[in-house]
């Protein structure tokens, strides 16, 4: 179209263009200034790359809790109201993604408050910033360093395998006393190191036999030739452990495909939706641990508006990153205060408060060194004739 | 035993299918256009995605005429992508890969916007299995596989009996002299590069019904196409064919008998050695 | 081009200003943050740049960078070696690598090196994340302490940059004077025409291996430096992504202009800190802005200037290669 005029300038008047055409775009896209008074709470997730799931996830949590606070009226602290505000920056899954969001969120947006990371290297790495500037961090990560003495400003607000595996692997051991056989698939990142010789190390405490242990690198599709090893080995029960939602379907729906008949369970994840949509048929009897259950009268609100704000598959992080906002408000109305040290403080004697999903315990000082690990109840949910059904209910 | 060995065959050949058809796409684009497409996995991912919305969202058409249409679209999208990213960069190598990694990622970008990052899945066009005495074939892919014959067949048609075949292959002889000839060598071009996504985008529509779908699943094609090619040698269509079935087979051994991550590190061990030792792989540079 | 002499001094003098006395009027943490990072990059894009003049792309850069990040943390956390020590080993263990791979790699060209290399750099990340006990695996290395250079501890942030600034301007420095020596000039003629350069006595090999080790020493450096300022590092953060950003760096600013790889590195850095307004779309922007860039100004931004000589004397808007 204009190709030819283009082509007859010269270099420094293309220069000139591109550098109006780069002012215009940053114009375009940065945010205008609010009216009233703001409390900006600051986010971090991955927007982008594989883990955009879980980063979507914090997004909307925190959304949903602020607007509840929004609606009516505003965070009152001090005498003042505040209307939040989330300032979410996307971490790309890496160590210095999580640096740089957590830098810019800390030092330009001043913000005291930081919701997420959801995966390991963006939250260490965050969390090393935000502990030196007495920032609270309210953070997801299979590492058991996330947590610490040295850490003493972030809380770990979903539950990690160390506080469900114990209690799902026991009842696994009453409800199927003849299958002792497990295999451990996963895969060889992050997940695989941190996650699964969790799992490994509570079967076998709780008397069952490893008889396959394999790992795989996470992009793979094809997982028919990981399963067959596992096959030859002949276990009872497959266990998937920290995987995410999409490789666990894949893995439900492959095994199935090959013929295994006998138990497949998560203890981790949660990813039931995806493997329902899918595995499908194939998906029938699977049995995972469940973050909530939807057809709670308690949680209906939850999913409510979320439906009518986003739609979709609520991941199930989402309520996890919901709950630890909420609890954060709450605190900050209660202390009525701002101030991290005394949030901190009184966070980790909000034993007993109440969300959505039950009471909230904090945990930790063995494991971690600290009481910084929430504990909320927790389900064990099963798919049958094509519907999750929870089967239990699990209150630590 | 036997068993996993065949069954591990079998299945080493069905995923071979899927690399044969990224890898000929590929190569294709490589030998006639000289261009080294890093978005090609992403034709692939849109393939599979816009056949998840005509049969599995939108529920127009039926599986196979979904997986038609998905194709001959990608197809024309990826002549509007050479004509219009590609051909003004061309002559240059260096620009060719940086604009195409670009692409690639602007492509997976705007598929999140749209679909999300979570896993979807195509409803399965073909479910069960087929037993026979102790071997599974599932019948989705059985089925790929048989696609995948018809397509080969039909590609090799094009190339030596079709007039716009042999014009291609003038094309890669010898660009100056198929001009003189006649040929228009720009349309070679841009049929080229469409045909070859036009491949990816059927790859995508067959296999997407067997595994998830993210807007992050070309990546893994693409490597596996790079390898296929770098084995039978870049702009090689036997070789590519070749390079595919290998791939294919050898990881699904490697990792059935050694583990993934074994796998993950032997195969890149493998085509490090073949790049030092031949890099024009197996069948050589040019030449069908 | 005389008035460009000191039109361009003029600009360098008020540049070096700029750059050295910011921080201490503006010490906006977070902008400190976005120039430390923007520094380790420039030296990540120019010590590219060596090697990018005989027309390679390399993959494997950000490897040695993440060798250079290790060993730095390594020798500091568990050998308990001054960082002084540290740092310059740092750049001498991927420089080693380098030296064994690189005459392996550098037998091939075009495509196959890019290949190669990526899958080189994939190899060595993979070294990284299967080995828990040596080196943290997928998780890395947490808590490195900062920088210690006798009583200096370099723990904040204004000093980090400092430090990282003279060494950025000591690599630079080198750098331009290879490039516009006779080393730099042998490197330009194997882009153009390698067999020719062999005629008339450029050991092409020799050559690229030099410029390969030399960039690996640099870049490795670069990894010290950023292990000890961002105090944690994970296999994820020397990726082949990496390496493509070191490309664009270099396309956008030019590759054959000395200041090429600079100009790239200042622009895309902090291009996603301005983009991050429009979150979702940041990526999708940030390509469209590469493809347009190598598709309108195909020389780069810092070749400007050239191709202004060129226009006058051949009348036509250039074509790709440089000069």
């Amino acid at each position: 179209m204009f190709t030819r005029q283009f082509n007859q300038l010269n270099s420094a008047q293309k220069f000139a263009l591109f550098f109006i055409g780069l002012l215009f775009v940053i114009g375009i896209t940065t945010e205008n200034a609010s009216s009233k008074e703001v409390l900006k709470i600051g986010a971090i997730g991955s927007l982008s790359g594989s883990g955009a799931a879980w980063g979507i996830a914090t997004k909307n949590g925190v959304q949903l809790a602020i607007d509840e606070v929004n609606d009516r009226g505003g965070l009152k602290v001090g005498g003042k109201t505040y209307e939040l505000k989330q300032i979410i920056y996307d971490d790309t899954y890496t160590g210095q993604g999580g640096t740089t969001a957590a830098n810019r969120l800390i030092f330009e947006d001043k913000v005291n408050f930081i919701v997420g990371p959801i995966g390991s290297p963006a939250a260490l790495a965050a969390g090393l910033v935000a502990n030196r500037e007495k920032v609270i961090v309210l953070c997801n990560g299979f590492s058991p360093r996330i947590i610490g003495k040295d850490k003493p400003y972030t809380f770990r607000i979903t539950l990690s395998t160390n506080e469900f595996a114990p209690a799902i692997v026991k009842w696994m051991a009453e409800k199927f006393p003849n299958m002792r056989k497990v295999a451990v698939i996963c895969t060889t990142d992050e997940v695989g190191q941190a996650v699964a010789p969790l799992n490994i190390k509570y079967y076998k405490e709780g008397g069952f036999e490893l008889v396959a242990d394999e790992r795989y690198e996470r992009g793979t599709k094809d997982m028919v030739p990981i399963i067959n090893r596992m096959l030859i080995k002949n276990p009872d029960i497959i266990e998937l452990d920290g995987h995410a939602p999409g490789d666990v379907a894949l893995i439900v729906k492959q095994t199935r495909q090959l013929g295994y008949k006998k138990i497949m369970i998560q203890t981790g994840g949660p990813g039931l939706e995806q493997v329902l949509e899918v595995a499908r048929e194939l998906a029938e009897d699977f049995l995972s641990y469940n973050i909530f259950d939807p057809q709670d009268p308690n949680v209906q609100h939850f999913v409510k508006a979320y439906d009518k704000k986003f739609g979709g598959f609520i991941n199930p992080y989402c309520p996890l990153m919901y709950n630890g906002t909420k609890l954060l408000f709450h605190t900050i109305e209660k202390e009525n205060t701002l101030d991290t040290d005394k949030i901190k403080a009184a966070f980790e004697k909000s034993d007993g408060y109440m969300t959505m999903m039950g009471p909230i315990k904090w945990t930790g000082e063995e494991l971690y060194g600290i009481r910084h690990q929430i504990l909320t109840p927790f389900y064990i949910s099963q798919i049958k004739n094509g519907k999750i059904v929870t089967y239990t209910k699990i209150a630590p | 035993m036997t068993l996993f060995f065949v069954q591990s065959l079998l299945n080493g050949f069905t995923i071979g299918a899927l690399y044969v058809m990224m890898a000929l796409g590929f190569t294709l684009i490589f030998g006639i256009l000289r261009i080294v497409n890093f978005a090609h996995g992403e034709f692939y991912m849109l393939g599979a995605f816009f056949v998840y919305m005509l049969f599995g969202i939108w529920k127009v058409v039926g599986y196979l005429p979904a997986v038609v249409i998905s194709a001959i679209s990608i197809g024309l999208l990826g002549m509007f992508f050479e004509r219009i990213v590609f051909r003004p960069v061309r002559a240059n190598e260096l620009q060719v890969l940086i604009t195409s990694f670009a692409l690639s990622i602007g492509i997976q970008q705007v598929s999140v916007l749209f679909w999300g990052a979570e896993d979807l899945s195509i409803p399965p066009p073909y479910t069960g299995t087929l037993q026979w005495k102790q071997f599974v074939f599932p019948y989705d892919r059985v089925i790929v596989v048989g696609y995948t014959l018809l397509i080969l067949i039909a590609f090799y048609y094009l190339l030596k009996r079709t007039k716009v075949g042999l014009a291609m292959e003038a094309v890669v002889q010898d660009k100056e002299a198929a001009q003189i000839q006649g040929i228009k060598v720009n349309h070679i071009y841009l049929i080229s590069f469409g045909i070859a996504t036009l491949l990816a985008g059927a790859a995508g529509g067959l296999v997407g019904p067997i595994f998830a779908l993210t807007p992050y699943i070309g990546a893994m094609p693409l490597m596996r196409a790079f390898m296929a090619v770098i084995l039978g040698g870049m702009g090689n269509i036997t070789g590519a064919v070749v390079g595919g079935l290998v791939i294919g087979v050898s990881e699904s051994f490697l990792t059935t008998y050694f583990g993934g991550a074994f796998a993950a590190i032997m195969t890149f061990i493998v085509i490090m050695i073949i790049l030092v030792i031949k890099p024009s792989g197996l069948f050589g540079e040019v030449g069908s | 081009m005389g008035y460009l002499r000191s039109w361009k001094g003029i600009l360098l003098g008020g540049l070096a200003v700029f750059v050295v006395l910011w921080p201490l009027l503006y010490p906006e943490k977070f902008y400190l943050h976005v120039g430390i990072l923007l520094l380790i990059h420039v030296i990540g894009a120019i010590s590219l740049n060596l090697i990018m003049r005989t027309g390679l792309l390399s993959f494997i850069h950000p490897a040695f960078m993440g060798i250079g990040a290790y060993t730095s943390a390594l020798l500091v956390m568990r050998a308990g070696l001054p960082f002084a020590i540290a740092f310059p080993l740092a750049g001498i263990v991927p420089g080693i690598v380098s030296l064994i791979v690189g005459p392996i790699l550098l037998r091939l060209k075009g495509v196959y090196f890019v290949l190669i290399t990526f899958v080189s750099g994939e190899v060595i990340r993979l070294v990284f994340v299967n080995n828990q006990s040596l080196f943290g695996g997928s998780n890395g290395i947490y808590d490195i302490p900062s920088a210690r250079l006798g009583f200096f501890e370099l723990s904040t942030k204004i000093s980090v940059y400092y430090f990282t600034l003279a060494v950025t301007l000591i690599i630079c420095a080198a750098c331009i004077s290879l490039i516009k020596s006779e080393f730099g000039r042998a490197l330009n003629t194997i882009n153009e025409n390698d067999i020719l350069a062999e005629c008339t006595g450029v050991n092409t090999l020799k050559y690229k291996t030099f410029a390969f080790i030399l960039g690996a020493i640099m870049v490795g450096l670069a990894g010290s430096i950023y292990a000890h300022y961002t105090r944690y590092i994970a296999p994820i953060d020397f990726t082949w992504r990496l390496g493509l950003d070191f490309i664009a760096y270099n396309v956008l600013g030019g590759i054959f202009a000395a200041w090429g790889p600079i100009i790239g590195t200042v622009i895309l850095v902090p291009l996603p800190e301005f983009l991050r307004g429009a979150v979702q779309y940041q990526w999708i922007l940030y390509s469209i802005i590469i493809i347009l860039v190598i598709r309108f100004m195909p020389e780069g931004l810092a070749s400007v200037h050239y191709t202004i000589a060129r226009i006058k004397r051949l009348g036509k808007v250039g074509t790709a290669q440089g000069l």
